[in-house]
């Protein structure tokens, strides 16, 4: 078990790595920083001490590996604009992605995992074309639709449910719903598929033979089987909803880090916005991880191969 | 004495996705008694493991069955609910499957999965099952019984682990037990092991078996009686000694003389064969389905055969009497042709 | 086709039968021909969709009381002909959705292939490419990439195309390994042919069944992109129109005029949901094994 997992980390850090330079290098080699910063209409002297101040005039990897090492020590540099450490914007905003993010699992877990075990038991039936056609029809509704319609709805006409803010948890649940829509179609096919090969597999026979009530077999013992690839693709549904909550919390007005690296964006505020990449793909990393250790804990032959 | 099982034309139907229906059982007869052991012998795809599960009603949708008689002790199994299923099946039958590696799930510990069925039947605690369990895989030969309780299948060989689905079996005290080629996937060694298993709890606690298999000398070893089985139907029934050694019907003549017999088979003669290949599972059954391969084939034979009883509590499914038969060359004549 | 036709038929008209005979091939392919048909045909029956008029800013569609046959579809806040940018919005997420995917599915079948056929320190080396591809949120890497450079056509392309070409990768390595050590490949090696002649003459044919659905399912993947970007103001900017900076710039108007979000959505969700449609027909056909 150990092996295994010094193995996956070893992996995963060296992914992390990667993708640092990717981060670090997005913002640099795709135009000027220093002109961004500056904005539009600055004058070549602004933009000359900018880029003094910041350090672009120096050859590109020594800017990494002194971007690098601030990192390693915690420093993630100042934002530009808001005259604050990065650390402590990141802070601030995290939080509600965090929230946001788990939220929105919950609810396509909620929503997907039961459509798919029905339609995975009663196959070709009524209920198994009602969950592929809604996922059919999830899969082709963009998500700042669906948040507007939501908002249309539940916001406007019924107004049973606050459209923007972060108070309190009735705050999210539109959000949430929006969020985690759009994952919900692929985890609920695959749950689907999951569940109609365990059914005909021996050990399943073997749990009906030995006349196990309806529920355990489901549940205990082909779910469990079948559930493996699904804990895979939540992790990775939810490293893909963190980095994609840009849409949600735009329309929702949620201080969260979508919405922070949309504004930085905008307001060309290197420091943050590198961080914010980097974080998000740290995340992302971590909960493959997360993943396969999940499985292996459900599987154990997993842990030994 | 009312027989464990008595089964009367079983008959297995199947509609495919294309339209047709295929009949992979069509007139399966048999019984087996307290304490004997019924072996079902056939080659591949004869329709033995469908004809098994439609004995805990554990053939797969859409597959449907249907039989003019199938009781267990007694109480009828046909058009049984699935909730009235499950009370019968670990209690009074129990099945064990040919793959252990497969049958048994890889998620949960041995002990778990024994327990998990005790419990689910019998009204105990969990100390109390396990403890049930410990003594149960110690009575089937498993070393270390009580630490194999918190291993997984995987980490057991192949012979411990058909030990293992033999212990889960018997845990409910079931009245038969099915076995479906429980020794195919093992050595030889081992397959001598488990049969010896198997025909000493027999002799321990009075259950029937079931024992399905296509190896006539499992057959021969363990059972009391035998039910030759083709194309989806029983050939011929009876007591093993007599039907292995005075085959009624030309199929079973056909098996026996295929295999190599010390004293009788001649140096450097051929050994026999059975020409021709099975027919397949669909269409009505028009006439005798072995009439194609059959030595003994005659224009009489061009119907569907029923079950014909002879003395001793045999029986051949065979449109022409033995006595008919037993002066025709039949097989000797065949391999003469070939030779 | 008759029965004796069905028995002789080649492998290939029976797939075409078989995708005739789907109900989502004619739906999903019927919306796309018609979506196409707009897109190529429709400027020359429609207002030019850049021309405002601010007089008449806002008018309903026709189907409203207050709506007319001039146009059809109302008038946005700037009072440009809505059927016009709805017309010029379908020009511009096919343009983007084809040649994205062209893009992406020339690197992603690239590298799979490679990684596929020659197996070891290539397999591993793309494999990890592959893992930080996924690692990058592609959502904000695009927006960083748009913001900095610029968001012209071409643009948009070229970064949507170097973020989604994970799926091509991943579905021609495993159908490239699989094809890799049989037979015939053997042999084409054996009399001694290149290994570029050998990938793109014996391997690609034999793969494009499965590449024909991972293309399908890109397209809709960056059509969705494409719009998702505009709708935050870093896609497609105007004069020029999209679906989704047709959304965006109405989102004020949900209250009051909803019909100037509706319709840009009704219609990304039909282009979206024909070409999934075509999709699963597609798979259903040329790959059943990976039918969910």
């Amino acid at each position: 078990m150990l092996r295994f997992l010094a193995r996956r980390l070893l992996v995963t850090l060296l992914v992390i790595a990667c993708t640092s330079v990717l981060a670090f290098s997005l913002v640099h080699l795709s135009g000027d920083p220093a002109a961004a910063m500056a904005g539009e209409g600055a004058s070549p002297a602004d933009v000359e001490s900018i880029r003094r101040l910041y350090g672009f005039d120096q050859p590109l990897y020594t800017q990494y590996f002194a971007w690098l090492g601030k990192i390693l020590s915690g420093e993630f540099g100042r934002s530009f604009y808001l005259r604050q450490p990065v650390v402590a914007v990141l802070a601030e905003h995290a939080p509600v992605t965090a929230k946001l993010g788990l939220s929105a699992l919950v609810f396509a877990l909620l929503l997907s995992l039961p459509l798919g075990i029905l339609a995975g038991l009663y196959r070709d039936t009524a209920i198994d074309r009602f969950a592929l056609g809604l996922a059919v029809a999830g899969q082709a509704l963009p998500s700042f639709l669906f948040a507007l319609l939501l908002v249309y709805i539940f916001g406007v006409q019924l107004r049973w449910l606050p459209i923007s803010g972060s108070a309190t948890w009735l705050h999210f649940v539109l959000p949430a719903v929006t969020l985690g829509y759009y994952a919900a179609p692929a985890l609920m096919r695959l749950t689907r598929s999951g569940m109609i090969d365990v059914l005909q597999s021996d050990h399943v026979r073997t749990a009906r033979a030995y006349g196990l009530p309806a529920w355990r077999v489901v549940l205990l013992h082909a779910l469990r089987s079948a559930i493996i690839p699904v804990v895979s693709l939540a992790a990775v549904q939810l490293g893909f909803m963190l980095g994609g909550s840009i849409v949600v919390e735009t329309v929702f007005s949620l201080k969260g880090l979508g919405l922070l690296a949309w504004q930085s964006i905008q307001r060309s505020d290197i420091e943050v916005i590198q961080s914010i990449l980097l974080l998000i793909a740290l995340i992302y990393a971590l909960l493959t991880l997360l993943a396969d250790l999940l499985n292996a804990l459900i599987e154990p032959r997993i842990r030994i191969s | 004495m009312t027989a464990l099982i008595a089964l009367e034309d079983l008959r297995i139907t199947i509609p495919t996705a294309q339209g047709r229906v295929l009949q992979p059982v069509r007139g399966i007869d048999l019984s087996v008694a307290r304490g004997e052991t019924l072996a079902i012998v056939g080659e591949s795809g004869c329709g033995k493991s469908l004809t098994a599960l439609s004995l805990m009603g554990l053939v797969p949708s859409p597959g449907r069955v249907s039989a003019k008689r199938l009781t267990f002790s007694g109480q009828s199994l046909i058009d049984l609910r699935e909730a009235e299923w499950r009370e019968l099946r670990g209690p009074r039958l129990a099945m064990i499957f040919q793959d252990p590696m497969t049958s048994l799930d890889p998620c949960y510990t041995i002990g778990s999965q024994m327990t998990e069925v005790m419990r689910t039947h019998l009204r105990i605690g969990r100390q109390e099952a396990r403890e049930r369990a410990v003594s149960l895989l110690a009575r089937v030969g498993i070393p270390s019984p009580a630490a194999r309780l918190e291993q997984y299948p995987h980490q057991l060989s192949g012979g411990l682990r058909q030990r293992v689905m033999i212990a889960m079996a018997l845990s409910c005290d079931p009245d038969l037990i099915i076995a479906d080629e429980p020794t195919t996937a093992l050595d030889v060694t081992t397959q001598a092991q488990i049969l010896g298993l198997l025909a000493r709890l027999q002799d321990e606690t009075g259950i029937g078996i079931i024992l399905i298999t296509h190896d006539l000398g499992v057959v021969a070893t363990m059972a009391h009686r035998v039910a030759v089985m083709y194309a989806g139907q029983v050939v011929e029934t009876g007591d093993t000694a007599a039907v292995l050694t005075a085959p009624a019907h030309p199929y079973t003549e056909g098996l026996l003389q295929a295999i190599p017999t010390p004293g009788r088979t001649a140096r450097g003669a051929l050994l026999g064969s059975i020409p021709g290949i099975v027919p397949p599972p669909t269409g009505a059954v028009e006439a005798c389905l072995f009439t194609e391969r059959c030595p003994y084939a005659r224009p009489v034979c061009a119907v569907p055969v029923p079950l014909v009883p002879l003395p001793g509590e045999r029986a051949m499914r065979c449109m022409r009497p033995l006595d008919e038969r037993a002066g025709e060359p039949g097989y000797a004549a065949l391999s003469e042709v070939m030779s | 086709m008759t029965a004796a036709a069905l028995i002789s038929a080649s492998p290939r008209r029976l797939a075409l039968h078989r995708l005739l005979r789907h109900g989502s091939f004619w739906f999903g392919g019927g919306a796309i021909l018609l979506i196409l048909l707009l897109a190529l045909v429709g400027p020359l029956f429609t207002h030019d969709p850049v021309a405002q008029n601010l007089g008449g800013r806002l008018v309903p569609p026709v189907w409203d009381v207050r709506g007319g046959w001039a146009h059809p579809l109302g008038t946005d806040q700037l009072g440009r002909d809505l059927l016009a940018r709805l017309v010029d919005g379908a020009r511009v997420s096919l343009f983007i959705g084809i040649a994205t995917v062209l893009v992406s599915g020339l690197i992603g079948t690239a590298m799979g292939m490679a990684a596929g056929y020659f197996g070891g320190r290539v397999d591993l080396f793309i494999n990890f490419l592959i893992t930080i591809r996924l690692t990058l949120p592609v959502v904000l890497v695009a927006l960083v990439v748009v913001a900095v450079v610029g968001s012209s056509l071409t643009v948009l392309v070229v970064v949507i195309g170097l973020l989604l070409w994970d799926r091509f990768a991943v579905v021609t390595r495993s159908a490239t390994q699989r094809l890799a050590h049989s037979d015939f490949v053997i042999a084409a090696r054996a009399i001694g042919s290149s290994t570029p002649r050998i990938l793109l003459i014996e391997i690609l044919p034999n793969i494009i069944g499965p590449l024909i659905v991972v293309a399908t399912v890109e397209v809709a993947h960056a059509v969705l992109l494409e719009a998702a970007l505009s709708f935050l103001g870093l896609g497609v900017k105007p004069p020029l129109a999209s679906w989704g900076l047709m959304v965006a710039e109405s989102k004020n108007q949900l209250l009051f005029r909803p019909w100037l979000i509706a319709i840009p959505g009704v219609a990304l969700v039909t282009l979206v949901l024909a070409i999934n449609l075509l999709g699963d027909a597609l798979r259903d056909v040329v790959a059943p094994e990976g039918r969910a």
